[in-house]
């Protein structure tokens, strides 16, 4: 589709519609485009935003971006929204920098585990989904952060990244 | 009345039966069960922004909100499982995520909720390793502090002072974990200090700024009695450690006015620990007063009044009785005018006219009388003058709380601007003063009046015309043949009419059923109805005059000329309420004041006994609306007796020297149980009082042949208090005093 990746990279992973769908890695996207195929698939179509991420993409990186636009857009009337998304993203810049501990992993994917089905609107199982299945499917990039060091981007433009 | 429609529903596996449109979590209540919440509170408007009352419901896929969803038939509720549990200790995990762990140096800790809520169901450690958001704390006023970093945002000052209040003082602003609570201010409070924020606030991010670092909850007793202030009668429970008083609030949501309180109920009783407190008996030698020995000052005040009542008769002897004393101290003032002296020379400061609402009623009164519950009830609310918001804060509470629970239609018919205008359904503003004319012309169709006003008042009788039941409060602008008018007017609307007067000060109401007028007896009996005093006189062993007395400003003016001779004040500042501002003590030969500070009266006097205020001792009150309820002693300040007290040793010195019969009555529950028997309409159940209730009271009144009643218009005289004075008394109340808002008041 489109061409293929640019500059002839690998796929690594999509995000199939718009940032509140889980990911699909990129031996689960070979499935028809619709509502019923995604619901099956463990995602959705959601608003059929797609956003492509090819071999050179940080996955925590991502999870962070995500979380960061989730307690960003937070509107602070329930708790578990309000101050899960903050407390995630603190615990993911904290991580991507390097800081990570190996108790964090689980910790992400159990806070938002605990969010689920429990905020007054979906914005808080939006952030949710995305973190859930970044830390499930790409759980060995967080471990390797583990060891301070991002394989995907040199220290100084993380830093300027956020 | 319409049936309400009773659900079924299961909750734990337990049965039980609620109204139609009870909400879940009210459900769990009435079974005992616990389902936690910050952000629901009764009353207030629902928010399900807190997510701690998360229960089970069968066929709903996600956990409900108890506090959103409303009973159905058949619904299966669970509040104990694991799913629930488990909801319970994250939402309070993530809580505590910002939340300062600030508890040694916070106000709070010890009556916190979320202290509670954390031992009941919280994780007994922090995960959370990451910097939590700071904000320093800010001082919105005098009374009111903010920590941000300890608010929960749970709303519910937002929603006080918004719903409750309405008064919109406080708002959200930012966004997500940034959220903070401003003042209307932008970094300060202009508001109407009422401190409900502070109480209602389940953890320490608004605390209260005369009671911060002082002590801690568990330090305290906790006295239930009844507000010094206005006439509403408001329940203050007040924290007491060493017999002062450190704060007052009313948190445990007893008494008639649950958690509501002015700035006068929870911040009004800084007084009794002004410096200015009289201690000492003082007695005038020359120009000046010196502190004396009780021996010696209650001796001297018997004998003086033995003499002058000897030498010029009953007629020379006058009495003020007080609007902030109790029921027992103000029967015992007018036994002792009429019993031990023969005069009917007892009078007070009449801020309503409650004498002429029972007569205007006869019989009727005790079954038209209003209470604050039943205003709180009522559909459609006839309000006439006053200004509630500054003088009566109760009753603006209550009508605003029947408007936004059950659509209650306000009908305000006054000569100013006042704030519940907004809220009213029709508002009609009269010329100044014009109250009386236009319940006249409602009454009888006569009397001038504009125009657009007759046509503006015909639509006001017609829309009440059709309602079912009208309650009309009223204020001191109608008096007299005014609430004459008024009653024929209710009377024959179609359904059930009740009345309450407005007036003054916390015992008002008593002071006048209690008798302490010229020309009434207690229960507003006329001093000719041979009945009634032989009743009394029977009682107190004594010949009652039949003459009726003078009033309180004519006894300034007698003073003033002459004819009076001696005057004994109790709780009342004469001399610069009544007669021309400037009025002395005159020719008075004796002048006995029993009194807290040295007011303008106390300062003239020969004898001045130094009195507990209303905080200091037992007793009973009467509000506004008839209803008793019981002070009980909080505080102490040494030095100082109760009026009761000061009474009983007073005709123990007069029955020494050959004048009347001493006071045996060992407590003032003594005296209750005689005006329980001597007052038309106080033979309330005990029961009621003694654990904490209000009663109301029955006055019934029989008219026989008698004039139609009037009064002269300067007799009533409302304090024209606002929220931040408190007559004489408020003088003292330092606090209050200092708020910009209340220097701000006209």
């Amino acid at each position: 589709m489109a061409g293929g990746i640019r500059g002839g990279k690998t796929l690594k992973a999509v995000i199939p519609g718009g940032s509140s769908c889980p990911l699909l890695k990129s031996d689960e996207i070979d499935i028809p485009m619709d509502y019923d195929s995604l619901a099956k698939a463990g995602s959705m179509l959601g608003s059929g935003g797609m956003v492509v991420m090819d071999e050179d993409t940080c996955m925590v990186d991502m999870a962070r971006r995500i979380m960061h636009f989730y307690a960003h857009e937070s509107c602070g009337w329930c708790i578990p929204c309000r101050e899960g998304t903050s407390w995630l993203r603190k615990m993911l810049e904290r991580f991507h920098a390097g800081f990570g501990r190996p108790e964090d992993i689980d910790m992400v994917g159990d806070l938002a585990k605990n969010m689920l089905g429990r905020t007054l609107c979906p914005l808080g199982d939006a952030a949710a989904m995305p973190t859930i299945s970044i830390v499930t499917k790409f759980r060995s990039e967080f471990e390797d952060h583990l060891h301070g060091k991002c394989a995907y981007k040199s220290a100084e433009s993380l830093m300027a990244s956020r | 009345m319409a049936e309400t429609k009773l659900i079924n529903l299961k909750i734990n596996d337990r049965e039980v039966q609620v109204p139609q449109g009870t909400l879940v979590i009210e459900a769990t209540r009435r079974l005992g069960i616990e389902v936690p919440s910050f952000c629901y509170y009764p009353g207030l408007s629902l928010q399900a922004a807190c997510r701690m009352c998360l229960v089970e419901v069968e066929k709903m896929p996600k956990l409900q909100t108890a506090c959103t969803l409303t009973a159905s038939e058949g619904m299966v509720v669970r509040s104990n499982t694991d799913q629930v549990r488990n909801s319970r200790k994250y939402m309070l995990e993530f809580l505590l995520a910002n939340h300062p762990l600030d508890c040694p140096v916070c106000d709070k800790g010890g009556e916190c909720e979320l202290q509670d809520m954390v031992f009941r169901y919280g994780a007994d450690t922090s995960r959370f390793v990451e910097e939590k958001i700071h904000r320093p704390e800010e001082k919105w006023s005098e009374l009111v502090y903010y920590d941000a970093p300890r608010c929960i945002l749970c709303f519910r000052c937002v929603r006080a002072c918004d719903e409750g209040m309405d008064v919109k003082a406080l708002g959200v602003g930012m966004r997500g974990a940034n959220s903070v609570i401003i003042p209307n201010g932008g970094d300060h409070l202009d508001c109407e200090e009422c401190g409900m924020c502070i109480d209602i606030c389940p953890v320490g991010a608004l605390t209260s700024g005369t009671y911060r670092y002082k002590t801690r909850p568990w330090e305290m007793q906790y006295v239930s009695t009844i507000c010094t202030h206005c006439s509403n009668g408001c329940k203050t429970t007040l924290s007491v450690r060493n017999h002062e008083i450190l704060r007052a609030n009313n948190r445990d949501l007893s008494g008639i006015n649950g958690d509501f309180l002015c700035v006068k109920g929870r911040f009004g009783f800084d007084f009794t620990q002004h410096p200015e407190r009289i201690k000492q008996p003082l007695l005038r030698k020359g120009e000046k007063l010196y502190p004396v020995s009780w021996e010696e000052a209650a001796q001297a005040a018997a004998k003086q009044l033995k003499e002058l009542h000897a030498a010029y008769g009953p007629e020379s002897v006058g009495f003020i009785g007080s609007n902030r004393i109790s029921n027992e101290e103000n029967y015992l003032l007018q036994r002792l005018a009429r019993a031990t002296f023969g005069t009917n020379n007892v009078d007070h400061h009449r801020t309503a006219d409650y004498t002429g609402l029972v007569t205007a009623l006869g019989d009727r009164a005790a079954d038209s009388s209003l209470t604050m519950e039943q205003l709180y009830q009522s559909k459609a609310v006839l309000l006439i003058g006053n200004d509630p918001t500054n003088q009566n804060p109760l009753v603006g509470w209550q009508i605003r709380a029947g408007i936004r629970h059950h659509g209650t239609k306000l009908f305000l018919l006054n000569s100013h601007e006042i704030k519940l205008a907004r809220k009213a359904t029709q508002s009609i503003l009269l010329p100044a003063g014009e109250e009386a004319a236009a319940v006249r012309w409602l009454a009888t169709g006569e009397g001038e009046l504009p125009q657009e006003v007759m046509e503006q008042l015909s639509v006001l009788r017609a829309a009440l015309e059709a309602e079912q039941d009208v309650a009309i409060v009223f204020g001191p602008e109608l008096t007299g043949a005014a609430i004459g008018h008024l009653v024929d007017f209710g009377s024959r609307l179609p359904g059930t009419t009740r009345y309450m007067a407005l007036g003054d000060y916390a015992n008002s109401r008593g002071a006048a059923d209690m008798g302490v007028l010229p020309d009434r007896l207690p229960g507003y009996a006329y001093l000719d109805n041979r009945a009634s005093a032989e009743a009394l006189e029977n009682l107190w062993d004594a010949k009652l005059p039949a003459k009726p007395g003078l009033t309180a400003p004519q006894m300034v003016e007698a003073a003033q000329t002459g004819t009076l001779m001696a005057l004994y004040v109790v709780g009342a500042n004469p001399l610069a309420h009544f007669g021309t501002l400037g009025y002395g003590r005159g020719k008075l030969q004796l002048l006995i004041v029993q009194e807290m500070f040295l007011t303008e009266t106390a300062k003239q006097a020969d004898i001045v006994f130094p009195a507990a205020s209303a905080y200091e001792k037992d007793g009973s009150v009467t509000n506004t609306s008839g209803e008793i309820q019981l002070l009980h002693k909080a505080g102490e300040v040494m030095g100082t007796r109760s009026d009761f007290d000061l009474l009983r040793i007073l005709s123990h010195q007069l029955e020494k020297i050959g004048l009347g019969k001493a006071f045996h009555y060992k407590t003032p529950a003594a005296v209750f149980e005689e005006i329980r028997k001597a007052v038309p309409g106080y033979n309330v159940h005990p029961a009621g009082l003694l654990t904490g209730g209000a009663e109301p009271t029955k006055i019934h009144f029989s008219r026989n042949a008698h004039e139609p009643y009037d009064v002269p218009v300067q007799l009533i005289r409302s304090a024209n208090d606002n929220l931040f004075t408190s007559g004489s008394l408020g003088r003292f109340c330092t606090m209050m005093q200092s708020l910009p808002e209340a220097e701000a008041k006209p």
